[in-house]
């Protein structure tokens, strides 16, 4: 076998290394985590709710897992060899690493996961092109494919539904009831709906001894906290008194004006990320006004993109057009962008006229669960009225609303944020819109081509082709709207030590000072 | 009775009295367009310009309370005369008819399981969120109470002496109904009704402040107090106002209900200086 590509862990030491010297932590203590929504389970690998991902990341590990940047590193892998013809994976798995039960990892549990997941993950497709997976020995898991797909390793290592390495036993059962065992630096205690879940540090816990420090989700990590508990609070406000009372000592997001509050209160911690996620503004191009390419153009240069990322953001944001994130692998470039992101009223207006718009009722369908949403589609409502246009705006709860998006017809803006998928890579992006169902509902020759190349071709370049293909696409056919990216801000107790914000907060490598 | 001499329904009436003019004239009064964003002036805090500041879109929270009350008060008036209408209508046939009446009391019965609001919550979220829903939805949770009091006042006026003796002379059910029955029904029906005014207002600033209310970017009161609520410490002007709105409204109509209740109560008429 051809070692074409190889991820190992030697290699990845010195993207860890400029990480600062690490302080010495201190074990012990309880540590209060709030989150806004309670997890719809701690099944890993069947959903994608952020609520689980917070918590199941702390108990579960994957084969790879994203580092500081977003790529793939070995977790429970030392690395992959991967085939000159792209087919061929065979993993080697670190030995010796132990579940919360006490069982020592092997081929069997690895294998029986990606199995799982195959069948009800919540990302099964990053399976389907697996034809086999053969376990030679116990410390080696052989994944073969039956077509060419760059984006495996991207796909297992993702946190967005992780492919969590589980007991072969806890394999067997059914979604949603899987999961409570895992091989990460805490166990489950207990978990309360609607209250909390509460974690215990896991004191057996084999930490990987190919990274120096905690890097993303991957890296070396060290569990210093007697306890994590993670508390379910809806009210923004509520979570803000209980950081400032010191109830609670991490919050997963603090609101704007609160963090500008509490600018000058020394024992609360603020951290921002910029970029956070996409704020987009989704067409349904198979129904209705928006089925009118003209129309759509009319919307793109309606809408004043600032004020809506103003107001849907309390002021966190910034204006950036590209489809993925700046500094990372796949970023096509903004060259070009300007002339659809400016709002320009009267070509919107002519635009209008061209496609023949005679007063008929634009849909918006909008949810008051996430204010962002809210927010963007209310705004974005009010600059389509000032051009004339009649504009519906639906506001209904968040499943509602998921639901009546994914009909052909009734809709014809939507507005999401989107997380996870631009911080996953291209293929969640250019993938959301791809398939047997993209999110515009009727399939874009063009898009789907980019959505093959990207996912077949073996060559970086022809794959960071295809987005940019993707990205001209969208903007020139007017398919969706980015209106900017979205920050986010954590916060912690100030006596939380060597605390680092991330996609998750992380409750490993760091202590009570 | 002179209502004009006790000052509660004085009190009652210039607070309800001054919303609704406030109301009815704000196209006139209001300094700004209540839907018109200012991004720049975010959650701004009262000036001399915004006199009671701006929310999270930069509008003018003065103006959006004078459009929302008007919105809340319609919205509690129509449900005030629809549920009226439609709880008159099951009372009197429920207390005249009887073979009825188990039958349209059972379904009541049906409906007062349900507390109003999560009723009315529930088919404001089944049918879409307006204000044209927001009124279906609180009529229906409002009128099995309405029945009920109309039933019993039925059943009191049936037996009066001068009842009977219309029916003694040969009155067909109609003429009963319209001249005698219903007229001595009307007190115990309005005093009901104030009270249904006022529970409606506050029914609909919850149905808007859970999101069920007439669709954003209309302002009414409760939708307001939502949009503050994530701001309470940092811009407290935007939920505390049209807070103070629904307290005088709801004040207002519980002292004039409370007032009309008094002097149509016979029993009650001794007690009254």
């Amino acid at each position: 076998m051809l070692r074409r590509r190889s991820f190992t862990a030697g290699l990845v030491t010195a993207a860890a290394l400029p990480l600062p010297a690490i302080a010495q932590g201190k074990k012990g203590g309880d540590v209060v985590v709030s989150q806004q929504a309670q997890p719809p389970t701690l099944d890993a690998q069947t959903t994608s709710a952020q609520a689980t991902r917070n918590i199941s990341l702390h108990m579960h590990e994957t084969l790879f897992a994203r580092d500081e940047a977003g790529d793939p590193k070995p977790d429970l892998a030392e690395g992959v060899d991967i085939s000159a013809d792209g087919l061929t994976y065979k993993f080697s798995l670190r030995k010796g690493v132990l579940f919360h039960n006490g069982k020592v990892m092997d081929s069997t549990d690895v294998k029986a996961s990606l199995e799982r997941y195959g069948k009800i993950g919540t990302s099964a497709f990053i399976m389907k092109p697996v034809a086999a997976i053969e376990t030679p020995d116990a410390n080696t898991v052989v994944v073969k494919l039956s077509q060419v797909y760059p984006g495996f390793i991207e796909g297992i290592s993702s946190p967005r539904a992780p492919c969590a390495i589980m007991t072969a036993e806890d394999c067997a059962k059914p979604a949603g009831q899987g999961g409570s065992i895992g091989t990460g630096p805490f166990t489950l205690g207990e978990f309360k709906a609607d209250s909390h879940a509460l974690l215990k540090r896991f004191d057996k816990y084999v930490a990987n001894p190919n990274y120096k420090a905690r890097d993303g989700f991957a890296g070396r990590k060290t569990a210093y906290f007697d306890s994590v508990r993670f508390r379910f609070m809806p009210e923004g406000g509520a979570r803000t008194a209980g950081l400032q009372t010191g109830e609670l000592h991490v919050l997963e997001a603090l609101d704007v004006p609160a963090a500008e509050r509490l600018k000058s209160d020394k024992s609360i911690v603020a951290y921002t990320m910029m970029p956070w996620a996409f704020q987009t503004l989704m067409m349904n191009t198979n129904f209705g006004l928006t089925a009118n390419v003209s129309i759509r153009r009319a919307i793109q240069a309606a809408l004043d993109l600032e004020e809506i990322m103003a107001i849907a953001t309390s002021g966190l944001f910034r204006l950036q057009p590209a489809w993925q994130h700046p500094n990372t692998g796949y970023f096509p470039g903004t060259e070009g962008l300007a002339k659809y992101t400016t709002q320009n009223k009267d070509r919107a207006k002519a635009l209008l006229k061209e496609g023949g718009y005679k007063g008929e009722e634009l849909v918006i369908v909008a949810d008051n669960s996430f204010r962002n949403h809210l927010d963007t589609g209310t705004v974005a409502a009010e600059q389509l009225r000032a051009i004339g246009m009649n504009v519906k705006l639906s506001v209904m709860d968040w499943p509602t609303v998921l639901n009546a998006r994914l009909r052909p017809e009734g809709w014809n803006l939507w507005p999401l944020g989107m997380g996870i998928e631009p911080y996953e890579g291209p293929y969640g992006v250019v993938g959301f819109f791809a398939g047997a169902a993209p999110v515009q509902i009727k399939p874009d020759p063009v898009i789907e081509q980019a959505q093959l190349q990207l996912t077949t071709s073996l060559k970086l370049a022809d794959r960071q082709a295809a987005v940019k293909m993707f990205q001209d696409r969208v903007y020139d056919q007017a398919i969706s709207i980015k209106c900017g990216d979205i920050g986010v801000i954590q916060a912690t107790r100030s006596n939380v030590a060597n605390y680092a914000p991330y996609r998750i907060p992380r409750m490993w490598d760091c202590w009570f000072a | 009775m002179n209502f004009l001499r006790r000052p509660a329904f004085l009190v009652g009436l210039v607070l309800v009295g001054a919303v609704a003019i406030a109301a009815i004239a704000a196209g006139w009064i209001a300094p700004f367009d209540p839907v018109k964003n200012n991004y720049r002036y975010r959650l701004g805090a009262p000036n001399d310009l915004y006199l009671l500041g701006t929310d999270r879109y930069g509008r003018d929270v003065l103006s959006r309370i004078l459009f929302g009350a008007g919105v809340s008060l319609r919205i509690g008036l129509a449900v005030a005369v629809l549920s009226g209408l439609a709880g008159a209508s099951i009372g009197l046939i429920s207390g005249w008819w009887r073979p009825a009446d188990a039958w349209l009391m059972r379904v009541m019965d049906g409906l007062m399981a349900f507390p109003g609001l999560l009723l009315a919550i529930a088919l404001a979220a089944t049918l879409g969120p307006s204000e044209a829903t927001a009124i279906v939805a609180l009529t229906v949770a409002y009128t099995p109470r309405t029945a009920r009091v109309m039933r019993a006042a039925v059943l009191v006026a049936r037996a009066l002496d001068y009842v009977e003796a219309a029916r003694a002379v040969g009155a067909n059910t109609v003429r009963i109904l319209a001249k005698h029955i219903l007229p001595a029904c009307a007190a115990p029906l309005a005093v009901q009704q104030t009270f249904v005014f006022a529970v409606a207002i506050l029914a609909e600033a919850v149905l808007s402040f859970v999101g069920v209310g007439p669709p954003p970017p209309q302002p009414t009161l409760g939708s307001i107090i939502a949009d503050g609520r994530d701001t309470l410490v940092e811009a407290p002007w935007i939920a505390l106002a049209p807070g103070t709105v629904i307290a005088m409204l709801v004040l207002g109509l519980n002292l004039l209900g409370d007032t009309l209740r008094d002097a149509l109560d016979p029993r009650m008429r001794g007690m009254l200086r």
